[in-house]
């Protein structure tokens, strides 16, 4: 718009100079010299006649020059422009089917590292289970191991206990017969009676 | 008036370029030179760089290329290759005629019955030639309609042969007469500025005669358009002509 604005009055100005001066130059252009007829029907004029050999002979020139510099010089230029697209092409589709291979590989990989990552995973939360599984048992065996020894030691020391409850019971018969007799008694006597009661109580 | 007519016609007159030397080498064979040199210098010009990504120059040359490329290829298929040159020199040929014709002081070759004529029949002489040759003593059955009723042969072959002879008459006076009405017109509005001018005088003659100027210059945008419009007519019937010689 802003060219335009440039160049409008000089266009303006140009045409004004050229109507102008055309106006001016009006008297001095014109001719009284009158064509009879029409010049190009005038076939007995060999200027006029002549023509059909200079065209024959031009046009021929013009279609050499034409088939055999101007042509190829065009169709050099097209083909060049052609050749170069579709050879950029066949890059860029060679590119793109490399980029494909390229992401299919590394999905192939990530697929892979995932399901070797997995099995890893799942081996070792296996062999944890077995490992935890296997300490369990072993606990387990420890405990109920330590728990029969407990056991068989708290019967030891119950029949331990059993043992001296006979002595301390024929001590305490001893004792309390002869706080309340002021007398002892033998042995045997309590012995028996305190194998009695005892008899009689298990 | 002070004796002043307007002479519409004198400006087809020819005049020998080389005066008395006996030569008929007029304006009008100057300007089938000029129009044959511009053609190939135009286009080598044009593609001298020969750029991959085109400037403006190159690409308008190519476009035209491609126009008639376009046109020729169109019309006659892949068969019409060979005479793609001939009608690419045809076509520019006339155009630049054509519009070589519209400067000052020049001539348009193309506004020549004789010219014209010759460049018709010698389309009308290639297509005969083509047809002859891929069709041997068959083109002569294309004057028999196929199809129509054998009794109506003598009313019917005559009517084809005067429409096939009349095709390079109406090629080349198609081009001749508007060449000429052109050239015609626009001597005639400016002989009208001078009739102004030099009739009525500066004063009163110089402001009137604006008018026919500018009406002049809108017959010069016209005879662009009809310079190109002619070229391409002739052209592309040409091509239309070649096809059928080549497809029948």
């Amino acid at each position: 718009m802003r060219r335009f604005s440039v160049r409008f009055p000089r266009l303006v100005a140009s045409l004004v100079g050229g109507v102008a001066l055309s106006i001016l130059l009006a008297p001095a252009l014109s001719t009284n010299a009158m064509a009879a007829g029409m010049p190009q029907m005038d076939f007995k004029n060999p200027l006029v006649i002549a023509q059909i050999g200079w065209v024959l002979v031009i046009f021929f020139c013009l279609y050499l020059a034409v088939k055999y510099f101007s042509i190829p010089q065009v169709e050099q230029v097209i083909h060049n422009r052609r050749s170069k697209i579709d050879g950029d092409m066949d890059s860029a589709r060679q590119a793109k089917a490399q980029a494909d291979k390229a992401v299919e590989a590394l999905n192939k990989t990530r697929s892979e590292a995932a399901a070797e990552a997995q099995a890893k995973i799942d081996t070792i939360i296996h062999e944890t289970r077995v490992s935890s599984a296997k300490q369990m048992q072993e606990l387990q065996a420890r405990l109920d191991n330590e728990t029969r020894e407990a056991e068989t030691r708290i019967v030891q020391a119950r029949n331990s206990a059993l043992k001296q409850v006979d002595q301390m019971a024929k001590d305490v018969a001893q004792s309390l017969v002869k706080q309340l007799l002021n007398e002892g008694v033998k042995d045997e006597i309590i012995d028996n009676k305190v194998q009695q009661i005892l008899s009689v109580k298990s | 008036m002070a004796g002043h007519k307007i002479d519409a016609l004198g400006q087809f007159e020819l005049h020998p370029v080389f005066g008395g030397l006996g030569i008929y080498f007029t304006q009008s064979e100057l300007m089938m030179v000029i129009a044959a040199i511009i053609v190939p210098v135009a286009i080598y010009f044009g593609m001298r760089h020969k750029a991959v990504v085109p400037g403006r120059y190159q690409s308008a040359t190519e476009m035209c290329y491609e126009f008639i490329h376009g046109m020729a290829m169109g019309t006659m298929g892949i068969k019409g290759k060979a005479f793609f040159p001939f009608i690419f020199a045809l076509f520019f040929f006339i155009l630049t005629g054509n519009y070589l014709g519209l400067l000052p002081f020049s001539f348009a070759f193309t506004s020549h019955i004789v010219v014209t004529v010759t460049l018709a029949l010698l389309v009308f002489l290639l297509s005969i030639l083509v047809s002859l040759k891929n069709q041997g003593l068959k083109f002569f059955a294309h004057f028999m309609p196929a199809g129509a009723p054998i009794a109506m042969a003598p009313l019917l072959v005559p009517i084809e042969i005067l429409s096939y002879l009349s095709r390079p008459i109406s090629l080349s006076i198609r081009l001749f007469a508007n060449m000429v009405a052109g050239h015609v017109m626009l001597e005639m509005f400016a002989g009208f500025t001078i009739l102004l001018v030099s009739g009525l005088g500066l004063a009163l003659g110089g402001p009137l005669g604006i008018l026919p100027i500018l009406l002049n210059m809108a017959l010069v945008a016209l005879e662009l358009l009809v310079g190109a419009l002619q070229a391409y007519v002739f052209a592309i019937l040409t091509c239309m002509y070649l096809q059928e010689a080549i497809e029948h």
